[in-house]
């Protein structure tokens, strides 16, 4: 057999006879691209790469930053500031040479998208925002490819596969993209380290036995994981014959980016109900000692870590401490990135404050383009 | 006669009541239908996301309204979207 490397490194798998000599040469002349080197991507990568798959794609356009360690076990302290994809395949390449890794150092797009997927066997989806999970399930209806699905969110995971060919797809789920608001990124909403791990692991599995052709792989259920319970329920779900993609008759028959005109969309819908501030328009207000009166609805512990200053009342405290503000005073809402402080401005603005806006950014904007030696997370 | 079922609630809709679960009370007859609307008198977002969640019943998921008995397990499902 055409096992290459030495007998021993895959020796376990050898003796199973659901794999064996014939299924490790299989893993070897098999490929998987991984979307997103993250916390989901880590163990995939690595469970991948240790199984012998023989050529590995790796996309993901962001750098290490220590707030990804708690979680992204692929990636050390000592990285910080490099390419994910650069040193999430220095570790591959270390851990197996056999592998050939193949690192994209962009995001995928609706133009990019089919080039990147078409050379490989398996999709496996370890991204962190919805533009990009729709934008994989709708690649691999066209391209007739599985894709391997997983998210996370605090201590909950969801895992299934997506094989049009033969189960429903991601949008039999959710027809289309949920607003930002109620669909806050890993940044914002937070995860438990080790949650991503429980679930890339299982996507692993199930990516190992599509490749080996063993099993019966999680098309048309979705694994619930609830990791405050440590409980797994499996959810059964069927094409939708009104699925947009992947029905007899679609509606969508090419790749859309979902970012484009979900994004524009939103910001138009936030212009008119929520104002904002930039960052340099509030750093020239304290420049000229007539700041506004500042909010920041993050946790206690982001505002310890680092802030610009004003009142803490955590978004979910609103409700029961906003009399505590002054409505007739002006007000600048922060939080991290902007999200949670619009929607504080729009609860403001239905409690009777005129004079509310959303600092646009949030403090990493701030810290980006005002203050650099402001800590990130 | 009232049907008695459990809601369970994930992700952000879990956020949203502050607990895993609640027992609800319907009448007799009733749907998923009767299911949505206590959820949307106890918060309010549950009617602005509606179409965006999912609702499983007794772990299948369920599109168009369904009929409810006693011990039915309804489980509201958001999507999620961290990696």
């Amino acid at each position: 057999m055409g096992v290459q490397g030495s007998f021993s490194r895959y020796a376990r798998h050898l003796v199973i006879p659901e794999i064996g000599a014939q299924g490790q040469d299989r893993l070897r002349r098999s490929s998987v691209v991984v979307i997103g080197a993250g916390g989901l991507g880590s163990p995939v990568l690595q469970y991948l790469a240790a199984a012998g798959v023989g050529t590995i794609g790796v996309v993901d356009d962001d750098v290490v930053a220590e707030s990804n360690l708690q979680r992204q076990v692929i990636h050390r302290t000592d990285q910080i500031g490099r390419p994910k994809v650069e040193t999430a395949a220095a570790y591959l390449r270390a851990l197996n040479p056999d592998v050939t890794v193949r690192p994209v150092a962009s995001r995928l797009t609706s133009m990019n998208a089919v080039e990147v997927l078409r050379p490989y066997d398996v999709i496996v989806d370890g991204s962190d925002n919805f533009p990009t999970r729709y934008l994989l399930s709708d690649a691999g209806v066209l391209l007739r490819k599985p894709v391997v699905y997983g998210s996370v969110y605090r201590f909950e995971g969801q895992v299934s596969v997506f094989d049009a060919r033969r189960g429903p797809c991601y949008r039999c789920l959710y027809q289309t993209p949920p607003p930002p608001e109620m669909a806050p990124d890993c940044g914002d909403a937070g995860v438990l380290g080790v949650l991503p791990g429980l679930v890339g692991t299982i996507q692993a599995a199930e990516t190992l036995k599509l490749l080996l052709g063993v099993g019966e792989p999680l098309i048309g259920r979705l694994l619930l994981v609830d990791g405050l319970a440590m409980e797994m329920r499996e959810l059964r779900f069927k094409k939708d014959p009104a699925c947009p993609v992947c029905s007899a008759s679609p509606s969508i028959t090419t790749l859309v980016d979902h970012e484009a005109f979900c994004a524009t969309s939103q910001r138009q819908e936030d212009a008119a109900m929520v104002r904002e501030m930039t960052v340099e328009e509030l750093k020239e207000r304290m420049d000229r000692q007539a700041p506004p009166s500042i909010l920041d609805v993050r946790e206690v512990d982001e505002h310890e870590f680092v802030n610009i200053g004003g009142t803490v009342i955590p978004v979910g405290e609103l409700p029961e401490r906003w009399k505590e503000l002054d409505p007739s005073k002006e007000w600048v809402v922060y939080c991290r990135s902007g999200v949670r402080s619009a929607n504080a401005v729009r609860f403001l603005q239905q409690q009777g404050f005129n004079d509310v806006k959303n600092l646009r950014g949030g403090i990493l904007a701030w810290a980006r383009t005002i203050d650099p030696t402001k800590p990130t997370y | 006669m009232a049907v008695n079922v459990t809601v369970r609630f994930f992700a952000v809709a879990r956020e949203w009541m502050g607990t895993a679960s609640v027992e609800l009370s319907i009448p007799d007859g009733s749907t998923t239908e009767a299911v949505w609307d206590l959820l949307v008198q106890r918060e309010p977002k549950f009617s602005t996301w509606r179409d965006r969640l999912r609702l499983a019943v007794n772990n299948d998921y369920v599109s168009a309204p369904v009929a409810l008995r006693t011990g039915d397990e309804v489980a509201v499902i958001p999507p999620v979207s961290g990696g």
